[in-house]
């Protein structure tokens, strides 16, 4: 008795828990299909392009203006370009973050060395230092490098620009996600058996083919999860885009969404902002629905003896 | 070709603790030694140095005649089983076996064949797409031994490959560990710290304590004629009974009386001349549970029997195993009888005199 009320106790909490987080992500979609105008004369009723609008508006017409509305978005408010921006940034990053990361935290936990502590301390120390308070000297910082860069390039007719380029942004998200996510690696490679790596040096592997044939595919679960919610953080980070770049041509998605936003001050386009933002939405789910199959532990079950 | 040589090989690890002491050691080609002690005693140490996993403090380790101290463990054509399998789980058993081959840019035809022998031999060829979470312990130690035969190396170095293996799984892979020796004649080095292993596979074993090489011998050999009081007690189960006593002469008969005074036994002729230099001092006697038997009339013999009383009998079905009590000390004799003898009631046994230990009391080293 007492464990089935436990269970229902806990299924009404999921269940409020579920609402919370499922209503507004539908509100948005369900907005994003309909005009200023529809918004506007209901705000929480269900669209027209399902109901029918009132005097027998056509249905038809419901759906023009849904399209209508991505359309505007993609195209006329350059979210194509925002959209593929974000992809370079945040893949870029990623692949960096990921690669940087899993090297470093595999020395980390698996070796001992003069240092080695210290230096795992001074990488998550980073943690420790707000990214907002980084973010005028790193913008100084960027100046000088650009100049000194670009100096020694000169003679290859090159030049480095950090300011306003994607490449200066993936830096900075490389840099300030490596503190997490060594700390996260780390961890994770401490519970992998070290006596796969004396056995795949004795098969035949260096250090490198040990941890790129062995460490790095059993520490996938690990890598996953460093993998989503990195994604998460930079698929939205707005504060380091505003500040370095400055050119319709550079911009991410948050930035983008946040200029129709602020469009919105002079002439409401809610259907537009509403769609823009299913845009921004959409990669995040799914990344998260493809990924979290990975994320189930476990893989290593069978190294060791049961 | 393969003969494995230590000289003056010494581990000490960082922090002082001296793991090996100025091991020496050879291993002739195609031979099975196995190395076997009490945990901490070095032994598996000497093993990963001999893989190269473990640094060498100081000495030499030859294989073939080729000084391998800074060759990487891949190139020493050694192939290593581990005590927990190590085997890669996101790799098939077939993947696993082949990993080595793979690495070493075999054709995809010889590994095939080489794999698919292997696994014949070890009766694992329907296991070969599985995964290692699919197998069962004895399976993945199966697959761990082919991983190692499908190298064809020169030595195989095995660490207590079957210490996580249930009794009765592992007499049976015990056995097949040595047909697999004999099938491939090639140089084996076993560790591990269950004397019964030692003496049933090994050709020669050597015992190791405290980091040292205490003697190497065949198994015949340490248990006949240990070096010390320590090769004796460790090789032999139930253990040998180590008895503290005096030596002393008294009719022409060099004597031995144990502390408690509750055995008096007559030194066999044979070994009196080593113990001369030990008459009237303190030594330890040892006696092995097999070399005490019950006496058939119950009639003390002077200077051959024992009468203590029974403390517990344990029955093994073919034997009995029983606890007396020597004074304030147990010992164990095991009899072949068909009845038990009854507990707390003295029982008079003869003991084998000429199968009697005689130990230095300080160094503990075999007098005779």
């Amino acid at each position: 008795m007492g464990r089935a009320l436990q269970r229902t106790a806990i299924y009404v909490v999921l269940g409020l828990w579920l609402v919370a987080v499922v209503l507004p992500l539908g509100w948005v979609f369900v907005n994003s299909l309909r005009s200023s105008q529809e918004f506007v004369a209901n705000p929480f009723g269900l669209p027209w392009l399902f109901t029918g609008g009132p005097e027998g508006h056509a249905r038809a017409e419901a759906w023009q203006q849904a399209k209508a509305n991505y359309a505007k978005a993609w195209v006329e408010s350059h979210f194509s370009s925002f959209f593929v921006n974000s992809v370079i940034v945040t893949g870029c990053s990623l692949v960096g973050i990921i690669l940087i990361s899993a090297m470093a935290a595999y020395v980390l936990a698996r070796f001992r060395f003069r240092g080695g502590r210290a230096l795992f301390l001074y990488f998550i120390s980073g943690m420790m230092i707000p990214a907002q308070l980084v973010l005028v000297p790193l913008f100084f910082q960027f100046t000088w490098l650009s100049r000194a860069g670009s100096r020694l390039l000169a003679p290859f007719g090159l030049e480095l620009r950090l300011h306003d380029s994607l490449s200066g942004l993936i830096l900075i998200y490389v840099a300030l996600s490596l503190p997490f996510t060594i700390l996260v690696l780390t961890g994770f490679f401490k519970t992998l058996p070290g006596e796969l790596r004396e056995a795949g040096i004795i098969d035949g592997c260096s250090e490198y083919g040990v941890f790129w044939r062995i460490m790095f595919p059993l520490a996938r679960p690990g890598i996953v999860t460093a993998a989503i919610f990195n994604f998460i953080g930079l698929w939205n980070e707005y504060l380091f885009a505003l500040v370095f770049v400055s050119s319709a041509a550079k911009k991410t998605l948050p930035l983008g969404l946040a200029s129709v936003s602020m469009q919105s001050q002079y002439k409401t386009d809610f259907g537009l902002m509403f769609a823009a933002l299913v845009i921004v939405i959409i990669p995040t789910l799914a990344v998260y629905m493809l990924l979290q199959r990975q994320l189930t532990s476990g893989i290593t079950t069978g190294a060791l003896k049961g | 070709m393969a003969r494995v040589e230590l000289r003056n090989l010494c581990k000490v690890f960082p922090g002082g603790v001296q793991a090996v002491k100025e091991a020496n050691l050879v291993i002739e080609d195609k031979e099975f030694v196995v190395l076997v002690g009490p945990s901490g005693c070095g032994k598996s140490t000497t093993l990963r140095m001999v893989a190269g996993l473990e640094e060498i403090s100081s000495g030499e380790i030859y294989i073939d005649g080729v000084l391998v101290n800074d060759v990487p463990p891949k190139n020493r054509d050694i192939a290593m089983v581990f005590q927990n399998y190590a085997l890669y789980p996101h790799m098939t058993v077939y993947k696993n076996m082949a990993f080595g081959l793979i690495l070493r840019k075999f054709k995809k035809k010889e590994i095939d064949e080489r794999v698919r022998k292997a696994a014949e031999i070890l009766g694992i060829t329907e296991l070969l797409d599985r995964r290692p979470k699919a197998l069962s312990g004895g399976q993945r130690q199966r697959v761990a031994v082919g991983r190692a035969i499908v190298r064809q190396p020169k030595v195989f170095l095995f660490d207590e490959p079957l210490s996580n293996l249930d009794a009765k799984l592992r007499v049976q892979m015990r056995a097949e560990i040595s047909k697999l020796h004999q099938r491939l004649r090639s140089t084996m080095i076993y560790v591990t710290h269950d004397q019964v292993e030692a003496m049933t596979m090994g050709d020669r074993i050597v015992v190791m304590l405290d980091g040292i090489i205490q003697q190497v011998a065949t198994p015949l050999e340490l248990y006949h004629h240990p070096v010390n009081k320590f090769v004796a007690g460790f090789i032999g189960s139930p253990p040998m009974n180590m008895i503290n006593g005096t030596l002393y002469a008294q009719n022409g008969n060099v004597r031995f009386r144990d502390d408690s005074s509750t055995i008096d036994l007559i030194v066999p002729e044979g070994k009196r001349s080593k113990l001369e230099s030990h008459l009237n001092k303190r030594v330890t006697i040892g006696i092995r549970p097999e070399d005490l038997n019950e006496n058939a009339s119950q009639t003390p013999k002077p200077g051959i029997s024992i009468q203590a009383p029974v403390e517990v009998v344990e029955p093994m079905g073919s034997e009995i195993n029983l606890y007396i009590a020597i004074g304030k000390q147990s010992a164990t004799a095991r009899i072949k009888s068909d009845r038990e003898p009854e507990i707390n009631k003295p029982l008079v046994l003869d003991v084998t005199m000429g199968n009697v230990h005689f130990f230095d009391l300080e160094s503990e080293l075999t007098l005779v």
